[in-house]
């Protein structure tokens, strides 16, 4: 209490501030007492109340040990009277004052600490109060006796009676806001229980917060592994629809990448501790209360959702042994709690204009008709008008000039109309026609409650979204009941049903990515999707339109493209249909011993229809491309039957798992603390698909099914096609056995050490792997040095060190232990014989992938919480993982010629490291509150081993090519040495050979990946999040803002042979080289008429184009009103919040100067997001 | 009564634990597109891949010894567009690869592989009666199969076959499984070509006198062919003779080159009458269409009536007289080859008139109506020069010149020295050089250190 300064508040507000430590004192007033919660001797209450008030107490000898009693408590304003009758008796003393002296003795009949307590075997009664961390009574909790019948609620003043209680009964509390708290009775009959509500902070040292890890409730302060917990509050901030969307920017380690950073084979949307393995999904595992959620997560409703924890070591996640090795994430849902029915209604709607088709940087319409000219009298697009390849099409001003040179229109029209069109902008039309504004609507009902002997929740919700892009939205229903039911004295049982419906729609909209059919032209920057009526204008992009007036002479179908038409032409629907169903007993073998069986059915079917009416330009085109023409007679066939084209698919992931698993938990001798558990575990997935086209829907002549495998000569190309038939169909199988075991033992709250083991099997591999399997364990251990004698610390209350080691894994599915092959069509040769090739050779001593966890951490929290915090250190050594490897041709396993000879084998390794640091402070207290969270993560991949040489430096240049470089990150960018611009042409200029050179062929083809300019990791490296909260009487206010730090990102690029041929391309055009000199304002290179790959392949890739993607920005906001009681009128409810929520505000701070949002780079910016919601409880 | 609980527990873990059987449950297979070859269809499939078994398609068996033969010569342009290795083999370099795979090594033995995965898997079925025809057709195609892939291998990367040296020059790392882990070594030639002929001893019992279908399928013409060819390469010109003989029994026919279209670009049909078994080599360096010139010296051999000179020859001197139309060059078995093996092997016997009878059989086919004159021999030496002419002549960018040179290289009344200018320099090989032997790829040797080297 030294730092108290007493008669005086001192406060120091310090904007953005991260470790603002700020004290709150209280006033002394007359005789009224002020103590901060803390967790303290009783001695020392009285100390301060002395100091305080001058009321001193008189040592008294016999209640010397009573005062050494560790209390937890906070005192507000109460006088020293009502302070003394409330809580002398509970602690089993009495008092009188005299001459501001206190005294104190033993109750005769109030023992704090029973002796007799071996004689009785029940108590007959318990008394207690609850309190929250501003000392305020807890009315309305929950009070059971776990395992037991025993029910009780707390009444308005926070105290509650249970009788006939087992001495070594543990009472279960809940209620809003305080989750779960367990707390033992160890024979007392008198409890002060502090609870604290959690609203506000991310992490709570002083209640016995129990983490669910899928198997087993870990109480938090006994956790030697890193997890963070994310509770319903953090959960219900945000309004996106999918649960993992909302775990972004809240745990430190958790990264969701943005832009290119998330392009890539394997780069995943959601990466725990980075990248570790190479060929596998990097996905992290996902557990819906006891097992893993094998359908799409999007199904799961976050309405229904509690709280999420993440498993981030080994120590964490080895108990989830070979899919573990990205991380767990583990959803628990909601459950009945309180005594009565409760209804809560949840409803949201979010708002967010159309996106800015402005951020894509195209060349300007007048840009590109000068250019379109230029081009024309150079005669680029001769081809295009010579006879017989005439139906290749070309810009309407191309048309025009073309039109003016044959004498069908006159040159002024022409120019006059080519005039027109430089005002237009196609992004105007896209904007406005193929984009509109989105509205998602979220709403839910849970109705939940406990009985006697049971509990239940049943909810209902609907989403309903209206994307961007028009014709697109999702509508989502999903319905759940969870029941659990107690049976006898030793038996509970739990029953629960999901099933969610979720309905993705979308038509034929391209968006401004439209790329044609044949030739991937794109929206030239003058195109009009509409006219001035609103009518839909047609786009001539595969075939020229005077062409096209041939085939409908002859009778083919219209075969124009009209955008704007099209979206509803086409009806693309997945439904998703997703059962869940799960069974669960617990028996009660011994009362430290308990059996749980637990199963879990789970389905989901997804259906797939994409309706192709025949008014849709994909039917239209298709028959026309394959219909046949007699000669002379001209009369016309159709291999592809006229009608509209339906493609069905179904998919169906089917899965059961069932586990057993014996919980042994026992405390003895107050200073022991043994949990043990382990089972076995079953898993079975079944993956099966298939697909079916159908042709010449609404006509009733056409046959059905067609059977037809010939090729056709298309009419107007000649080439050769066939009718496009449906893939095969899938049929894919995991089976998994597992044993697992996991224990920790606590001594006297100090020390904590825990292990588990985990062996899982699998029909991955082969026969030889299994018979082998492959033991994951882990071991950890921790301190809580705070609670050791010699440390303890009024300023620092909490601090404990923690350390784990251990494994878990991953699998992959691209390799066998068995020689597979796989049909392959047709015959080089042409002869009938069907043949196979194999696709990847027997391996014995294939295993699985196996990562190395080795993780440090401290917990730490300062008098009062005004800091608190957790600072971890991390090391990840992924070995084993299955990647291509390079092999002695010899073998035989080479498989196209040139290649290197490889196979898929367990041969490579990764390395990652990291430091998390997470820290809450409380900046002020009391009316006007005010918080902030900081997590700052640092994570660092590099490939430690990859067998495969290292190639030619350009195939290290694609985005969604994976190509590992030992001792590089996976995602990496490289590029070419940039010399500037040739000040005489304006030529990029590259170095090649150690001098600066034009031969961009060489360059390209022949740089090797050392004389490459490596930039750095395409993925942050560096990021985080900070999170304030403020919250005045009945508002809280809350912002996040995210940084990412430490990547990289290529710019867009002008090249020249795109945009000559496919009609658009960078507006960087307008600042291209054009005179000397220009290459001291610009690093654009000179048109180059002859089309040359490789020069624009040299400057695409070149380091001048690479910039930091580094950027800061403000995720949200979110404004809230909330209260417990809440009238207006007749209506009144125990809970109403509204809330409005902001998201999507865009940038603080980038890196780069060229205005580029790393986030949104060339496509469309989305824009901000508004939403408002209302939860009301009943 | 305390124990009854934990009984109960126990059986019922028990239960649960072994009521599904467990072994079938893991075994189960992960993806049903995959297959693992175990039944007759996916061994047979396995071989009917002409891509990798035929060499069609982007694959090939080695074309080093035709880029390493006499039959052409080439322009510095064309030899600018050559890959570095070929540019290397053309002038007969000492070091020929710069770096990364070698074709020549790397397709044979896929072959090698997939015969040996077809072999294992056969192993494993054990054929009912109705199937057992089945069985050994594609056992016996196997087996040929291998056999063809490790001949034409060791014509490139094992020395010349010579029975007194044959026992300690290195052959071939000889791969007889399809385990990715074996450790391979390399054989002697002796045991390399024990090995083929093993092979082929065994096919020759399992492969039905008839064709399987098409000639991509081996028969036991086939065999009989490739043996012939073996023991050539050998000099046991006894046996070659008896299985050019036995080949003959059973395949003998010979196209008119007279019924031949000669405004057809590529004349000669893919899988015509000739061909015994169907195979490709790599399309590369020389060997492509358009990329060397017939050697001027050899073009002028071919006297006006012989057919050949229009079919084989356009442009100029370009050659496009390959057995398998346009794109792939044909390195398969064809009767003509038959004809002349067993005329050389008659003519070396002593045996002028019926070696003389072989030729004037072949060659009467290849001249036009009425203008042949079949050729004399005034002895069995001259018949050999004269036969040996034309087989140069006749199986032209066929994949065989390189044995022929190697191993008549070996009789000093044969061997030739050759002579190639590139670029205006002059290159030669005499006979016995030891760059008739290629080297082996450098990553062969570093996956597998202490496998001794060839030295060129």
């Amino acid at each position: 209490m030294n730092s108290h300064s007493p008669g005086k508040a001192s406060l120091q507000p310090m904007l953005f501030s991260f470790f603002m430590l700020v004290t709150i004192t209280v006033q002394s007033q007359n005789e009224r007492i002020n103590y901060p919660l803390q967790t303290a001797p009783l001695s020392h209450v009285f100390a301060v109340i002395c100091y305080q008030i001058d009321y001193c107490p008189s040592s008294v000898e016999d209640v010397k040990s009573i005062l050494e009693t560790i209390v937890t408590l906070k005192l507000e304003n109460i006088t020293l009277k009502a302070f003394l009758d409330k809580y002398m008796p509970l602690y089993g003393m009495e008092y009188s004052i005299e001459n501001r002296r206190i005294f104190l003795k033993k109750r005769k009949d109030g023992p704090l600490l029973p002796q007799d307590e071996m004689v009785q075997k029940k108590l007959p009664k318990v008394e207690g109060i609850v309190l929250n961390q501003q000392g305020k009574l807890l009315a309305g909790i929950e009070v059971h006796i776990k395992g037991g019948s025993g029910y009780t609620r707390t009444n308005q003043q926070g105290e509650f009676t249970l009788r006939d209680v087992e001495r070594d009964a543990v009472l279960s509390l809940s209620g809003k806001d305080i989750g779960i708290v367990e707390v033992k009775i160890n024979g007392r009959s008198q409890l002060i229980i502090h609870l604290r509500t959690f609203v506000q902070y991310l992490d709570d040292f002083n209640v016995t917060l129990l983490i669910n890890n899928g198997y087993q409730r870990i109480h938090k302060d006994r956790v030697t592994g890193s997890i963070d917990f994310i509770n319903h509050s953090l959960i219900d901030r945000s309004v996106a629809p999918n649960i993992l969307d909302r775990i972004e920017n809240i745990s430190s380690g958790v990264l969701v990448n943005h832009g290119q950073a998330s392009s890539g084979l394997l780069a995943g949307s959601i990466l725990i501790r980075g990248l570790s393995t190479l060929s596998a999904n990097a996905n992290p595992l996902v557990i819906l209360d006891n097992f893993p959620y094998d359908g799409d997560p999007n199904n799961i409703n976050p309405n229904d959702i509690e709280n999420a924890s993440i498993l981030k070591d080994a120590a964490a996640t080895s108990i989830w042994g070979a899919r573990a090795g990205n991380g767990v994430i583990v959803l628990t849902s909601k459950k009945g709690k309180t005594p009565y029915p409760q209804v809560t209604v949840n409803s949201s709607i979010s708002f967010q204009p159309r996106p800015s088709v402005f951020n894509v940087h195209t060349i300007s319409s007048q840009d590109y008709i000068d250019l379109e000219k230029d081009l024309y009298s150079r005669s680029f697009y001769a081809p295009a008008f010579n006879n017989t390849l005439n139906y290749i099409p070309v810009t309407p001003v191309v048309m025009l000039l073309h039109a003016a040179d044959q004498g069908t229109i006159s040159p002024e029209e022409a120019s006059s109309q080519i005039e027109a069109m430089k005002k237009k902008d196609a992004r105007n039309d896209i904007q406005k026609y193929l984009y509109r504004n989105s509205i998602n609507q979220q709403h839910s009902i849970q109705l939940s409650g406990r009985l006697s002997r049971s509990d239940y929740y049943f909810s209902v919700g609907w989403d309903h979204n209206l994307a961007n892009l028009s014709g697109v939205q999702y509508d989502r229903i999903s319905l759940r009941a969870q029941n659990n039911y107690i049976v006898g004295r030793h038996f509970q049982f739990s029953a629960g049903m999901n099933y969610t419906e979720g309905i993705n729609q979308n038509g034929n909209n391209p968006g401004y990515n439209y790329q044609s059919i044949r030739g991937n032209k794109r929206f030239y920057p003058y195109a009009r999707l509409a006219d001035a009526q609103g009518n839909p204008l047609p786009i001539y992009a595969d075939y020229n339109p005077d062409y096209l007036q041939k085939t409908a002479a002859l009778g083919f179908l219209d075969w124009t493209y009209s955008p704007l038409r099209d979206i509803s032409a086409e009806t693309n629907k997945i439904k998703t249909q997703d059962y869940l169903l799960n069974l669960g007993t617990q028996y009660k073998i011994l009362p430290s011993l308990r059996l749980d069986l637990k199963y879990q059915f789970e389905r989901q079917n997804t259906f797939g229809s994409d309706q192709h009416s025949d008014s849709s330009y994909y039917t239209r085109d298709l028959i026309n491309s394959l219909t046949q023409v007699a000669p002379i007679t001209n009369n016309l066939t159709y291999p592809i039957p006229l009608g509209a084209i339906a493609d069905l698919s179904h998919q169906a992931i089917i899965s059961h798992q069932g586990r057993a698993q014996l919980n042994y938990h026992k405390s003895w001798d107050t200073a022991h603390d043994l949990s043990v558990m382990g089972g076995y575990e079953i898993r079975s997935l079944v993956t099966t698909g298939n697909s079916s086209r159908q042709y010449g829907l609404g006509n009733p002549a056409a046959i059905s099914p067609i059977n037809d495998n010939n090729l056709y000569p298309a009419y107007i190309t000649g080439s050769f096609n066939g009718i496009p038939f449906a893939p095969p169909p899938v049929n894919k199988k995991d089976d998994f056995i597992s044993y697992f075991a996991n224990g920790s033992y606590t001594y006297r709250n100090l020390y904590t050490f825990s292990a588990s083991a985990r062996e899982d099997e699998a029909n991955l591999f082969g026969v030889k792997t299994n018979q082998k399997g492959v033991p994951l364990w882990s071991v950890g251990g921790a301190w809580q040095l705070s609670n050791e004698n010699f440390f303890h610390s009024a300023w620092l209350p909490l601090f404990t060190l923690r350390a784990s080691y251990g494994s878990s894994g991953n699998i992959s599915r691209l390799a066998t232990a068995y020689t597979t092959a796989i049909y392959t069509p047709g015959q080089v040769t042409g002869t009938p014989y069907t043949s196979a090739s194999i696709q990847s050779p027997a391996n014995d001593h294939l295993g699985w992938e196996v990562v190395k966890i080795s993780s440090m951490g401290l917990d730490f929290a300062t008098k009062n919480k005004t800091l608190t915090g957790t600072i971890e250190y991390y090391r990840k050594d992924a070995t084993g993982l299955v990647a291509q490897t390079a092999a002695d041709p010899t073998l035989g396993l080479i498989q196209n010629p040139g290649s290197h000879a490889a196979y898929y084998a367990n041969t490579a390794s990764m390395k990652v490291k990291g430091l998390e640091i997470e820290l809450a402070t409380r900046n002020l207290a009391g009316k006007f509150a005010w918080t902030t969270n900081y997590i700052f993560s640092y994570s660092s991949s590099r490939v430690a081993k990859f067998t495969i040489p290292v190639g030619a430096g350009n195939s290290y240049l694609k985005q969604n090519i994976i190509n590992p470089v030992s001792g590089k990150p996976l995602y990496a960018i490289y590029s070419y040495k940039w010399m500037g611009l040739d000040p005489q042409t304006g030529d990029p200029l590259g170095s090649y050979n150690g001098k600066a050179s034009k031969d961009w062929n060489s360059i390209y083809n022949n740089t090797t990946l050392d004389s490459m300019v490596y930039n750095g990791p395409s993925q942050p490296t560096v990021f985080g999040a900070l999170r304030n909260n403020f919250t005045l009487s009945h508002f809280s206010l809350s912002f996040i803002i995210s940084y990412k730090f430490g990547y990289y990102f290529r710019k867009p690029s002008l090249r020249y042979g795109e945009l000559f041929n496919s009609w658009n391309g960078s507006g960087s055009y307008a600042q291209r080289w054009q005179r000397p000199g220009d290459e001291r304002r610009t690093n654009v290179p000179s048109i180059s008429y002859a089309v040359n790959s490789a020069r624009d392949d040299f400057y695409s890739y070149s380091s001048i184009l690479v910039d930091r993607a580094d950027n800061i920005r403000l995720e949200d906001l979110r404004l809230g009103y909330e209260t417990n009681k809440f009238h207006w009128g007749k209506f009144h409810c125990p809970r109403l919040s509204l809330y409005s929520y902001l998201s999507n505000l865009g940038l603080l701070w980038k890196a780069n100067k060229n205005g580029i949002d790393p986030y949104y780079i060339n496509v469309p910016k989305d824009g901000k997001r508004y939403s408002l919601g209302v939860s009301v409880t009943f | 009564m305390r124990t009854s609980p934990c009984l109960y527990t126990f059986l019922l873990l028990s239960v649960f634990s072994f009521s599904c059987k467990k072994s079938s449950f893991l075994n189960a297979n992960p993806d049903q597109s995959l297959l693992v070859p175990g039944t007759l269809p996916d061994c047979q499939a396995l071989l009917d891949d002409d891509r990798v078994i035929n060499g069609f398609g982007n694959s090939g068996y080695p074309s080093l010894g035709e880029t390493g033969s006499d039959d052409y010569t080439v322009s510095p342009e064309q030899y600018g567009a050559y890959s570095a290795i070929d540019q290397q083999a053309v002038i007969w370099a000492r070091t020929i690869y710069t770096s990364g795979e070698v074709n020549d090594w790397d397709l044979p033995y896929r072959v090698v592989y997939t015969a040996n995965v077809v072999l294992t898997a056969l192993d494993n079925i054990n054929p009912g009666d109705n199937q057992l025809t089945t069985w050994k057709n594609i056992r016996g195609s196997a087996l040929f199969y291998r056999a063809f892939a490790f001949y034409q291998l060791a014509q490139i990367f094992a020395p010349t076959y010579d029975s007194s040296t044959a026992g300690t020059d290195w052959g071939l790392p000889l791969r007889l499984s399809a385990d990715a882990n074996e450790q391979l070594s390399r054989a002697t030639v002796q045991q390399t070509y024990d090995r083929i002929l093993q092979d082929l001893s065994n096919a020759r019992t399992l492969l039905p006198k008839d064709t399987l279908g098409f000639p991509t399928r081996p028969s036991r013409a086939a065999v009989y062919g490739l043996l012939s060819r073996v023991y050539l390469s050998a000099r046991d010109y006894h046996l070659s003779l008896l299985y050019a003989d036995s080949c003959l029994q059973l395949q003998h026919a010979l196209m008119n080159y007279d019924t031949i279209s000669t405004t057809a670009l590529f004349p000669f049909n893919r899988f015509n009458s000739e061909v015994i078994f169907s195979a490709a080599y790599f399309s590369s360096g020389p060997s492509a269409t358009y990329k060397s010139y017939v050697d001027s010296f050899l073009l002028q051999s071919y006297q006006t009536d012989d057919l050949r000179k229009k079919l084989f020859f356009k442009f100029g001197n370009y050659f496009f007289g390959r057995y398998d139309q346009e794109g792939y060059n044909f390195s398969g078995i064809a009767t003509d080859e038959m004809w002349l093996t067993r005329a050389e092997c008659y003519a070396r016997a002593g045996n002028t008139t019926d070696a003389m009878n072989d030729l004037n059989n072949l060659l009467q086919t290849r001249w036009a109506a009425g203008a042949f004159i079949p050729y004399t021999a005034t002895d069995a030496n001259d018949a050999l020069q004269q036969i040996l002419l034309e087989r140069r002549k006749e199986l032209l960018f066929r994949g065989t010149r390189w044995t022929d040179l190697r191993r008549l290289n070996k009789d000093t009344r044969t061997a030739l020295a050759l002579t190639r200018t590139v670029n205006n320099v002059a290159y030669t090989l005499p006979p016995g050089d030891p760059r008739y032997v290629y080297a082996i790829p450098d990553n062969v040797l570093s996956f597998n250190p202490g496998m001794p080297q060839n030295q060129r």
